[in-house]
């Protein structure tokens, strides 16, 4: 991951900047194979600071922003990272919950510390390069191990796949602890290609974000269907609005041919791939779209990529290959997560996303699970009832996904006053905001399935 | 304070921020609001006060603070009686 001199603009001594973070790391006792846990605002000085944690032989694990201090503290607790780089004002704030073991280091202060003279240790290929939590269905979040080797397998294929090149400009618009800052990040680097990182103000409004492809003449943009629809919602006028855009790349959700087309009205120079793959494999899946306008209800994500290997069993996709995960942070959860199967007993990561195969093209069908996607980040329908459930004057709780957001339908404890507000409050110091649902409704008992099994399909 | 500012405070305090509370002033995103959020306070200000909001309104100048979203309220309710 550290070939290649690529730029991120904005930061003209980004070489050095990396190397005093790594400096400042390897001062406070990180060595190669430990975690370091980043909370970062999206900018220059944060593309520095995790290169910084990989010069200096660890992985990193983001942490949102947003993440109110209960996640955080969890996602601590379960990968004990040897350090928390964060700005300073933050691990002002968060000092109360940083656990014994981890040290804070300021951003600011590591970007200002001596580089040092000796060389860091490498990170061997089994060493993790980052681990990535997302939504667990059982109520806490769970951390997503890749190892050097897994993320090299889908640099090097995405490398050679979209032909990057010195002269692209790459917008990174996802944050770190979503899997397409990976590419943004470091197959720009690898290319020698330049990285343009979009403020966290600025990718709050499609506008804004629309206005920074066109002023940057951005080259390759990679992000997901809900934002791409919102961003050219945003524009007064589509048809050619992004004449420098040479490569698109969709991932996350189903992307609809109506989009596809969209883009390709407003992109007339770019190539569209509809990339497939959950955090556990990266992108195991890829379809290049061709230059004929999209037909039928789905865009496909098409065939195996980055030497996955994608068997369909039962309906539902397996994946094994070198970019699939080592496993969880909490190897309890790797038992559900992995299948074996062929008679050489291959590991197969269970994706529970439901797919059909028609004329050699894989087409995503739907989940199999109370997995859903909101904005592009994955929730767990389970995580937020759990949450719901353990306000006191709850009993029961049903999550859905509706076209307006999550609707959350409660069942009060006897005898106690549920106000929505108070839930919401109580929620909001255990889940990030996406998590949240935007609808309550009250009721007195939820629906069943003969099975006893709670039936969502009623509640839509 | 106007009507509109104290719903839009209310909105923002209460659905957005969890409770947290926030000076009329104050930025938005540096309190932590997200994309989300945005989508979802476009959405009330909407349906709160029966306006439409074109996407090119939805701005870091006019969705930056309460005070930002109040004056822009008003000012759209004027154009609107007259």
């Amino acid at each position: 991951m550290r070939r290649g001199r690529g730029r991120v603009a904005g930061s003209p001594d980004l070489e050095r900047s990396s190397l005093r973070v790594a400096s400042a790391l390897a001062a406070a006792g990180v060595g190669a194979g430990d975690l370091v846990a980043v909370r970062l605002e999206r900018s220059a000085a944060s593309v520095a600071a995790v290169y910084g944690v990989l010069l200096a032989g660890a992985g990193y694990v983001p942490i949102e922003l947003e993440a109110p201090a209960a996640r955080v503290a969890a996602i601590l607790a379960d990968c004990k990272p040897r350090a928390l780089l964060a700005s300073a004002s933050a691990l002002g704030e968060l000092s109360l919950a940083l656990p014994s073991g981890v040290r804070p280091v300021a951003l600011e202060a590591a970007l200002a510390s001596p580089t040092r003279a000796d060389r860091f240790a490498d990170a061997r290929p089994g060493d993790p390069a980052y681990v990535l939590y997302t939504s667990g269905s059982t109520g806490a979040p769970k951390g997503v191990v890749i190892e050097h080797r897994g993320s090299l397998a889908f640099l090097r294929w995405a490398l050679k796949e979209f032909a990057l090149r010195p002269g692209d400009r790459v917008a990174n618009l996802a944050p770190l602890q979503f899997d397409l800052s990976v590419f943004d990040l470091f197959a720009a680097r690898a290319a020698g290609a330049e990285v343009h990182v979009v403020s966290r103000r600025d990718g709050l409004f499609p506008a804004e974000i629309a206005r920074y492809l066109r002023r940057r003449r951005i080259t390759v943009f990679y992000s997901v269907p809900s934002v791409l629809a919102s961003v050219s919602g945003a524009l007064a006028r589509a048809r050619g609005a992004f004449p420098d855009l040479r490569l698109l790349l969709s991932a996350g959700e189903p992307l609809s041919p109506e989009l596809a087309a969209g883009w390709r009205a407003a992109a007339p120079n770019a190539v569209l791939y509809n990339l497939y793959g959950p955090t556990e494999t990266n992108v195991c899946a890829a379809y290049r779209l061709p230059a004929a306008p999209p037909v039928g209800a789905a865009v496909p994500i098409g065939r195996a990529a980055a030497g996955a290997r994608l068997d369909v069993r039962r309906g539902e996709l397996w994946v094994s290959g070198p970019s699939v995960m080592r496993g969880y942070m909490d190897p309890k959860l790797d038992r559900a997560a992995f299948g074996r199967s062929g008679a050489k007993g291959r590991r197969f990561y269970r994706t529970g996303d439901l797919v059909a195969r028609r004329r050699g093209l894989l087409y995503f069908l739907g989940r199999r699970d109370g997995l859903v996607k909101v904005s592009g980040r994955r929730v767990e329908l389970g995580e937020v009832e759990a949450a719901v459930r353990r306000h006191p004057a709850v009993s029961d709780a049903a999550v859905i996904h509706e076209a307006a957001g999550l609707a959350a339908f409660v069942v009060a404890r006897g005898g106690r006053r549920l106000r929505w507000a108070d839930l919401r409050r109580a929620l909001a110091a255990d889940l990030p905001s996406y998590m949240i649902p935007a609808r309550f409704e009250r009721r007195l008992r939820l629906p069943t399935l003969a099975s006893g099994k709670l039936d969502r399909g009623s509640l839509a | 304070m106007s009507p509109a500012r104290a719903r839009i405070k209310r909105f923002v305090e209460d659905e957005l921020l969890g409770g947290g509370r926030l000076a009329d002033g104050d930025s938005l995103w540096e309190a932590g609001v997200d994309s989300l959020g945005i989508i979802k306070l476009v959405r009330f200000v909407e349906k709160a006060f029966s306006l439409s909001v074109p996407p090119r309104d939805v701005r870091p100048r006019t969705f930056a603070s309460i005070e930002s979203i109040a004056e822009y309220v008003e000012r759209r309710g004027a154009e609107k009686k007259r």
